[in-house]
């Protein structure tokens, strides 16, 4: 069985790119424009991984991290963002990885191998 | 005396009874020429008011009567000072030579005067017929003196005195005796009457003499008396008062006059004096200010009353002036805003309740332009013509507003319609160091106010200054056309903030040194007001640049918020040319992937285009528009957006709106950043009003723009203007930031109103009058 990923993100072409190039890989891709979607997509579908933007309209990254982290405390978060600033904001602590946004998705693909393999 | 000189001796022995008849007859003669010297004493005393011409006359008859004898009338020197300063004084004696007729005897000597004066002296003491004493005289044969009495005093005594011994009898004296009553009334009538004359003169010299005013009132408030001050000070005659009502001199209708009439009427009927403190009078001078006495006085068999005005003016100005002088200050306190402390330095200048000057200007110093130093006319108060100036006069009339409700009235100041005389003072521009109004230079070193003449600011000059002075003096001339102009510094501490002037152009009353002093502490206190309210000006521009300096620290923010709005396009667009390059083969992928990359590049660029329009330095190019033009362009160019969107558009222009000063690209790009959002919130179509109008309090132009959308909610309502806030999935996230950036710098404010599920409301407030900064940046 395929790993699934969910993909938190607004920016309708990011998700977009996200999307083909991790299909790419071999995942099955779960999509969610905003923080409240992800997590009734969540609550119907468990990810086995979710990438999580943090800078959206409606309920930001923060919020949906910290309702993942108690419905879904197993699943793995990578916090995605273009946003290096957060990554001093105790909050993401608690994600599994924090990645800053790049056209290079180089490094998405090898956490998201890393964290999925790992279990 | 037998026989009087001119009665013929018997020649004969007669019989008894023949001597009889004879002795009856000379009796009856005797009684007869009595009665008749009598007479003529009494038709003396009838025609004759002098008492010197008087006695001559009374003198006469007696000796006439007493023919061989000679007559003196001595009076006592307290009586001749008071009624004959024409006679010598004697010395040693109290007793003077009045009158006197009848030759004395040659043989009469020193001693015998001497006699004269001790036997009527003795008269005079024991105030009863005294005779000569053979031991008396030495050449006199008999003689008597009669004391003249008057309310039991003796006056003097008359003195008969004869060279016959036994000369007189016993009827002599008693016909003396008479004739000498006649004579002591006659001169104690007299006396009386001399007196009563000298009180009248005395009262009058007084009454005409006093330094206040006074004047009687009858019963029917009818002036019947009135002294030479009260018709000085008001600049009438006497025939110009008396017999006038008493409103001539009080002025009518006031409820002052009927308080004086009341008064009046009581005073003469109770007899209880009466006052009423600082009535005021309009007389040449100028307003003067009488407490008024009243007392009951008979006068004319009626009961009047005297009014006795006393000049309080010069009291009643000072209380007034330091009263003044605080409410000033008061006022002064009551605002920093420099516009309405200038208003209120003015209608102080001008108020009737104040120093009531016709005109007054008000110049401030603008520190180091190219040009050095000037006064720049600043704001000016008064009439700009003799008929306003009387309508104004004629409106404000019989009311006397305070300062404080004068200011109240005028507080809306029109700056958009200034009027004649403002726009002329608003032109004005005197120049310091140099010798164009060397009066200036004056007032400003002298430190106080002063009256000047017209010619001393902008008197005849030589052709070289006139040529120098030429623009700046021709509007001077235009300006001060009144002959006298009260001028004064506006100090703060040790420097010149400004300058005022004053004049009565209209009434044309002359500066007062009193008005110069009240000018002057109006001055000081206006200068140090003046120049608070330019520091706060000052404070709130830097406070200003301050904001300006934090808005550079959230720069910072910015860019860090910035980047990831460039970071997330930019990791699309690279995404995508990497996902090309991987796979470049397959056209259609290629095309697709391409056509996003476009997207997001064109996203950058409208990003850039935001970001260098939050950057762009702030010079506005003002110019005056119609704000309707510049909505109904907004509206052309939103048009594909909004027909998106399928929303309807309802306009509402107020037709009647002047145009505003402003810099028309900045505020189309408002206003269509504004008519976008609307439209974009209504995704599913909806209605879209726009409307202008002039703003409740008349101080604003405002465009609103009104979606039927979903709202926004209190908490996002308060960061909508913040950069990069946005609930929308399109655009920067800067419009709302740009577009109240742009009000701002003009003056003005945005507003936005929002219920969730009712549309949102925005409110642009464009002001009528622009911020001196955003002028200043215009100049730049």
């Amino acid at each position: 069985m395929s790993h699934r990923v969910l993909i938190v993100e607004d920016d309708t072409n990011q998700r977009l790119l996200y999307e083909e190039e991790l299909r790419d890989e071999g995942y099955e891709i779960l999509n969610a424009g905003d923080g409240r979607e992800a997590l009734r997509i969540a609550a119907q579908t468990k990810p086995s991984a979710v990438v999580l933007d943090i800078n959206m309209p409606g309920m930001d990254g923060i919020d949906t991290l910290s309702q993942l982290l108690e419905s879904h405390p197993e699943v793995p978060v990578i916090i995605n963002t273009a946003y290096p600033g957060y990554q001093d904001s105790f909050t993401t602590w608690s994600a599994d990885a924090y990645i800053v946004k790049s056209s290079d998705l180089a490094e998405l693909k090898a956490t998201l191998h890393r964290l999925l393999n790992k279990a | 005396m037998p026989y009087s000189s001119d009665l013929p001796r018997p020649k004969f022995p007669a019989s008894t009874s023949v001597e009889n008849y004879h002795m009856l007859f000379l009796q009856e003669q005797h009684r007869a020429r009595h009665l008749s010297l009598v007479n003529e004493v009494q038709k003396c005393a009838l025609l004759v008011r002098d008492n010197a011409t008087f006695l001559h006359q009374a003198t006469r008859a007696i000796h006439s009567h007493f023919s061989e004898s000679s007559v003196s009338v001595l009076l006592c020197d307290t009586i001749t000072k008071l009624n004959f300063d024409g006679l010598p004084p004697q010395s040693g004696s109290n007793l003077i030579l009045a009158a006197q007729a009848g030759e004395k005897q040659n043989s009469a000597t020193h001693s015998d005067t001497r006699a004269d004066h001790l036997i009527a002296a003795r008269t005079v003491q024991t105030q009863r017929t005294q005779h000569l004493e053979p031991s008396e005289y030495s050449a006199l044969k008999s003689g008597f003196c009669v004391p003249i009495l008057a309310n039991g005093r003796a006056l003097g005594a008359i003195c008969l005195e004869s060279q016959s011994p036994d000369a007189f009898t016993v009827r002599d004296t008693a016909a003396l005796q008479t004739v000498t009553a006649i004579i002591a009334s006659h001169l104690e009538a007299g006396r009386m009457y001399d007196e009563m004359r000298e009180l009248g003169d005395f009262n009058k010299t007084l009454i005409e003499s006093m330094l206040h005013s006074l004047m009687a009132v009858d019963s029917n408030g009818v002036i019947t008396l009135v002294n030479a001050r009260l018709c000085q000070t008001l600049g009438l005659t006497r025939q110009e008062l008396i017999t006038q009502p008493i409103e001539r001199v009080f002025g009518s209708g006031r409820q002052r006059t009927a308080d004086l009439r009341h008064a009046i009427t009581d005073v003469a009927s109770t007899g209880t004096p009466y006052e009423l403190p600082e009535i005021p009078l309009d007389a040449p001078a100028g307003r003067q200010v009488f407490d008024v006495r009243m007392f009951r006085i008979y006068f004319r068999g009626e009961a009047q009353t005297i009014l006795l005005l006393i000049n309080v003016t010069r009291r009643w100005r000072m209380l007034r002036q330091m009263e003044l002088v605080n409410e000033i200050g008061r006022l002064f306190g009551a605002s920093l805003d420099i516009n309405k402390v200038l208003h209120t330095v003015l209608t102080c200048v001008t108020a009737g309740a104040g120093l009531g000057f016709n005109r007054a200007f008000l110049l401030l110093r603008e520190a180091d332009t190219t040009q050095g130093q000037t006064l720049r006319g600043t704001m000016a108060l008064g009439p700009s013509s003799h008929e306003e100036a009387a309508l104004i006069w004629r409106e404000m009339g019989n009311q006397e507003l305070t300062l404080e409700q004068i200011l109240e009235k005028s507080d809306s100041l029109d700056a958009q319609n200034p009027t004649p005389l403002q726009q002329q003072v608003l032109q004005l521009e005197l120049a310091l160091d140099n010798p164009c109004f060397p009066v200036l230079e004056t007032v400003i070193s002298q430190r106080r106010a002063l009256c000047i003449k017209r010619k001393e600011l902008i008197g005849a000059m030589d052709e070289t200054l006139e040529t120098t002075c030429g623009d700046q003096l021709e509007k001077a001339r235009s300006l001060f056309t009144a002959p006298e102009i009260a001028i004064a510094p506006l100090l703060a501490k040790d420097r010149v903030v400004g300058v005022i002037f004053a004049d009565n152009l209209y009434s044309g009353a002359p500066i007062e040194t009193d008005d110069i002093q009240l000018l002057d502490a109006l001055s000081q206190q206006a200068g140090l007001t003046i120049a608070n309210a330019l520091a706060y000006q000052a404070l709130q521009l830097a406070q200003r640049e301050l904001v300006g300096a934090e808005r550079l620290a959230a720069v910072g923010e910015m860019a860090a918020r910035v980047s990831h709005e460039i970071r997330n396009p930019l990791a699309t667009v690279g995404g995508f040319a990497r996902s090309i390059a991987k796979k470049p083969d397959n056209a259609d992928e290629v095309r697709r992937k391409s056509g996003i990359i476009v997207d997001e590049v064109e996203r950058l660029e409208d990003l850039l285009n935001d970001l260098l329009e939050m950057a762009k330095p702030r010079t506005l190019d003002l110019q005056s528009q119609s704000i309707n033009a510049i909505v109904e362009h907004a509206l052309l160019l939103a048009e594909s957006e909004i027909t998106a969107h399928l929303v309807q558009v309802e306009k509402t222009l107020d037709k009647t709106l002047p145009s505003i000063l402003c810099d028309r690209a900045r505020v189309l790009q408002a206003v269509l950043n504004i008519i976008r959002n609307g439209a974009q919130a209504m995704p599913d179509g909806g209605t879209l009003r726009v409307q202008t109008k002039r703003s409740e309090n008349g101080e604003y132009l405002q465009v609103i723009v009104q979606d039927s959308g979903m709202g926004i909610t209190g908490q996002a309502l308060k960061h909508v203007f913040d950069p990069f806030f946005s609930t929308k999935l399109k655009g920067s996230g800067l419009g709302l930031a740009i577009t109240r950036r742009i009000l701002r710098d003009h003056g003005g404010e945005i507003d936005v109103h929002s219920e969730p599920g009712q549309g949102t409301n925005f409110i642009l407030n464009w002001p009528w009058r622009l911020p001196e900064e955003a002028i200043a940046s215009t100049e730049k």
